[in-house]
């Protein structure tokens, strides 16, 4: 069996790979047209071919080049903080800002390994209330404050 | 040339209390929204364009113009302080800014950024001033060919961005411009990788994309590793720069303003170019390109100065053709006629008070930008000193609720935690992003140009050779890729993967 | 700045105070949404009107805009918002054009609204670069047949006004021109002006002010009659081409199922909107034609959209162009 070489470039290559394999597969249908009267499909295609292209080059010569390990990585931090910006995208038109300011709030503070409960809380209140006051109020934006209207 | 009585009428509209009171208010709005976080020029005139409806035509373009170079000012601020990009040129700040903040020297690049900005901002107008008509005819002769071959340039140039390996860099160039085809397609219609979803037929937002790679995967690195945190660990140096940065800062400034005159002139968003290209120029001059990517102030003073000088000059296309150039110029549009002033070639002779004036307080805005954002300069480095696990879900909540705004779309704010999720893995496999969110910018006005060429041409590829401007353009993208390749082709085994 | 917050925060204490019933309509803020970006000609058309109803209505009424998908996320929004005449929609053309250019829309443009009324109609004009040689519409027809594989035909993109009116051009010719898409009406005017593409057609907001420049050539306006601010530039029926007869209207629309009463007060207070100063003189300016007061209602809208759509299917069917 190879011995690899460099994980993080092998890892690397694949999801390279990967996307351009999305890339073709979404656009198997569009027409590819010429080279001088291009169809929608061919710059996307074209493109994929390359990326997928670098993709295998760097995943044949982490067997062979030395490269660094693969480092460790913080699943609760990723889950967390993109969390809470999932919560804000669904629940802003339907909580209203202030619940979902404050929601955002609370599931990113957790995220941070040496949070405290009195310190953040209040911090998020006066966040929240500042956001509130500044962007619908102030500024007129048409984000809803309440769920209710 | 009645040049002095037509800078003087200037000075007399923008010299009006009333006046002199919007632009100021027009600069301290745009700087303050424009700081926050995630929130970059275009959202803040979006926010802040209804402000403006109740005023005079004059009147509401100059604070409308305030509020701009108050928001571009404020994105860099941004830029610098939590590597959060708010628009296309702050990518280029983050690089080496937000390095320097690392440092200890926010204010050092702060201040370099504000003092550029105001130099390069006063040389653009004189531009605009004295040569702007000439300067926009001369730039309509770039066509579709023309362009294409510039963005091919641009293209080549995105690699130097990286200060490691070339072959990521180029592989993160293709990915970018994978990503910029997104979207529908320009000429059919067709909905192209759009997985169905009908808020990409637009193409993904740039402002989700700078956000997610840069931002929140520094956020979640951040989370990650408390120790590196650089920025708020370190002690905070001078807040000024001091006589050696400005020393070292002037020739990039020239530099940057050079090229962003010219870029900024160009009517097709040439503009955007303007700060790479700076960055470009400055790390190929340099003694010793590897400080580049390391905090290097002269990767701040160059291209903030092109920024500036560019955002100023792209107003030459709006005010003499009436033409607009990019997005920002676009929304201008919007307000002017919102307003009863129509642009067109004839805004200078039908409402000369209107021209003069604005261009006037352009030059107050950019003096009272200084004067405003020195002293406000010790206040964002202090924010700094807020423990960072207050000041991330701060940054988080902005962020949201600037990409949200936009377009109240919030599958916009989705792809920000996509996009979030692809910088940090990118980031961990030692990729940079910036070559990619160039080329994001740059793909599809390459493949449109492209495309336009040859329907132009008729499908003869001849057209980019018989054309002087675009044949030049092409020959230095060919030397430029020479330069880049040979020197890694020589040293392959270190520097192709991890130099 | 002052006022807008006051006002808001005013109209926000308002809200939570009142019990609302559709007699009291409307106790909180309307959102009016456009399904563009802010800046654009159709926010600009619906700020105007905006402040004018806020003005008759008693509160402020909030352009929202949800851009994308060809300005079809606006209307599958509002077709989804609850009936209760707080969410309104402004769209133009868009609205019957799209019926055909999507095969998949989540709304139905006949069936998911309740109609106001029609706020405004642009004309169109056909331009040339400066440099092309015919000088008359019907010299620039027979030119385009001669030189078919010469000429070319700019447009601002799939579903965009100067696409749609290129459609009906080409099918006025009797020849397919090459056509050349742009993104946005900029730059397509860029390289009208620059000379580098031929032939534009697209609204007065846009082009006005090139031909009074002298910067384009123009040959015809493309509505029933001459319009004020370019009164020397004859009517497409005058040069011989009575077909391409197209103006970008728009009209207010609310969900399905909206109370009466409601409609009744966003009617009449679209049609003092239609009276109003401001609005009239900007229009001018914009080379908008106000509304008659006949026009300003349901009954209209409804029959300009039915009509338009049956007017539309055709020509893009014809011309192959789906934009899904």
């Amino acid at each position: 069996m190879l011995r690899i070489h460099s994980p993080k470039n092998l890892l690397g290559g694949f999801l390279l790979v990967a996307l351009a394999a999305i890339a073709l597969w979404q656009a198997q249908d569009l027409p590819i047209g010429r080279a001088m009267k291009m169809g929608p499909g061919y710059f996307p295609r074209v493109l994929a071919m390359i990326v997928g292209a670098f993709g295998l080059a760097m995943m044949a010569m982490s067997a062979f080049v030395p490269g660094p390990k693969l480092e460790r990585w913080s699943v609760g931090g990723i889950v967390l903080v993109l969390g809470a910006i999932v919560f804000f995208a669904f629940a802003v038109r339907s909580l209203g800002l202030v619940f979902t300011g404050a929601g955002l709030v609370a599931i990113a503070t957790v995220a941070a390994p040496d949070w405290r409960w009195k310190e953040a809380t209040v911090f998020g209140v006066c966040l929240v209330a500042f956001a509130a006051i500044l962007f619908p109020k102030g500024l007129g934006l048409p984000l809803p404050l309440w769920p209710w209207p | 040339m009645d040049f002095f009585a037509n800078l003087a009428l200037g000075f007399g509209v923008a010299l009006s209390p009333v006046n002199l009171g919007l632009c100021l208010i027009g600069v301290l709005v745009g700087t303050l929204i424009g700081v926050l976080p995630g929130i970059g020029p275009i959202a803040t005139i979006a926010m802040l364009l209804p402000l403006t409806l109740n005023l005079d035509a004059t009147g509401a373009l100059i604070m409308l113009a305030g509020i701009y170079y108050g928001a571009q000012y404020g994105g860099s601020t941004t830029a610098i302080l939590v590597n959060m990009p708010g628009e296309t040129s702050s990518v280029v700040t983050t690089l080496d800014g937000h390095q320097m903040a690392r440092q200890g020297r926010a204010g050092t690049a702060l201040g370099i950024a504000a003092l550029g900005s105001f130099f390069a901002g006063c040389v653009a107008t004189a531009v605009i001033v004295l040569l702007g008509p000439i300067l926009s005819q001369a730039a309509l002769s770039f066509g579709p060919p023309e362009y294409c071959a510039l963005m091919v340039v641009g293209l080549v140039a995105a690699t130097v961005l990286a200060s490691g390996s070339v072959f990521k860099a180029l592989a993160m160039t293709f990915v970018g411009l994978l990503l910029g085809t997104v979207g529908s397609d320009i000429e059919t219609g067709a909905p192209r990788l759009t997985f169905d979803i009908p808020q990409l037929a637009e193409g993904i937002q740039f402002t989700s994309l700078a956000i997610g790679l840069f931002g929140i995967a520094e956020i979640i690195r951040n989370i990650e590793n408390p120790e590196a945190r650089g920025v708020l660990g370190t002690k905070i140096g001078g807040l000024l720069p001091t006589l050696a940065d400005i020393k070292q800062s002037i020739k990039p400034v020239l530099r940057g303003t050079v090229l962003g005159s010219i870029l900024g002139i160009l009517p097709g968003n040439g503009a955007v170019l303007s700060p790479y290209a700076s960055y470009t120029l400055e790390k190929k001059l340099a003694k010793d390109p590897s400080r580049f990517g390391r905090g290097a102030i002269e990767g701040v003073a160059g291209p903030e100065s092109a920024n500036n000088a560019g955002a100023q000059t792209s107003f030459i296309p709006l005010l003499t053709l009436g033409i607009p150039p990019n997005a920002v110029m676009a929304m201008m549009v919007g307000a002017m006629t919102i307003q009863g002033v129509i642009p067109g070639p004839q805004v200078m002779t039908k409402s000369p008070e209107l021209f003069w004036g604005m261009i006037v307080s352009m030059l107050i805005g950019n003096a009272m930008l200084v004067i405003i954002n020195l002293p406000l300069i010790g206040l964002w480095v202090k924010l700094l000193s807020v423990p960072y696990r207050l000041l991330f879900p701060a940054i988080l909540l902005f962020c949201c609720i600037g990409v949200y705004s936009v377009n109240n779309s919030y599958v916009d704010v989705l792809l920000v935690a996509v996009f979030g999720l692809v910088g940090y893995v990118l980031a961990k496999l030692d990729f940079e992003p910036a070559p990619l969110l160039l080329a994001f910018v740059l793909g599809p006005l390459l493949e449109e140009k492209l495309r336009q060429s040859f329907l132009i041409s008729r499908g003869d590829p001849m057209i980019f050779v018989t054309r002087p401007i675009s044949l030049v353009l092409l020959l230095i993208a060919a030397a430029l890729l020479l330069i880049m390749i040979l020197p890694s082709v020589r040293s392959t085994r270190e520097e192709a993967f991890h130099g | 700045m002052k006022k807008n917050l006051l006002s808001i925060a005013v109209a926000g204490l308002m809200a939570l105070a009142g019990t609302a019933s559709a007699q009291d309509y409307p106790t909180r803020p309307v959102t009016l949404v456009v399904p563009f970006a802010a800046g654009g000609p159709t926010d600009t058309v619906a700020r105007l009107i905006g402040a004018s109803m806020s003005k008759t209505l008693g509160q402020q009424v909030v352009v929202e805009n949800v851009a994308g998908a060809g300005g079809t996320l606006g209307p599958a929004r509002v077709a989804k918002a609850p009936a209760d005449g707080y969410t309104l929609l402004l769209h133009h053309i868009g609205m019957a054009t799209t019926a055909t250019l999507y095969r998949k829309l989540p709304f139905n443009a006949l069936t998911d609204f309740e109609y106001i009324g029609l706020v405004g109609e642009s004309p169109m004009t056909i331009i040339a670069r400066k440099t092309l040689a015919p000088a008359k519409l019907s010299d620039l027809v027979a030119y385009a047949k001669e030189n078919k594989d010469k000429v070319t035909l700019a447009n601002a993109g799939v579903g965009a006004a100067s696409h749609l009116c290129g459609m009906l051009f080409q099918s006025a010719v009797g020849v397919p021109l090459t056509t050349v898409p742009y993104k946005g009406t900029g730059p397509a005017m860029n390289d009208i002006v620059a000379g580098q593409v031929d032939i534009l057609c697209d609204q007065t907001t846009n082009t006005t002010e090139q031909i009074k420049g002298n910067t384009v050539k123009a040959y015809a306006v493309t509505t029933k009659a001459r319009v004020s601010s370019l009164k020397d530039l004859p009517t497409t029926a005058e040069a011989g081409m009575p077909s391409v007869e197209v103006g970008i209207w728009h009209g207010v629309y609310a969900p399905k199922g909206t109370p009466k009463p409601a409609l009744d007060k966003l009617v009449a207070a679209l049609k003092v909107a239609m009276k109003d100063q401001t609005v009239v003189a900007r229009y001018g300016d914009l080379g908008l034609d106000p509304v008659a007061d006949a026009d300003v209602t349901p009954g209209a809208l409804q029959a300009k959209l039915k009509s338009e759509i049956d007017k539309w299917a055709p020509v893009i069917k014809a011309a192959g162009v789906y934009a899904d």
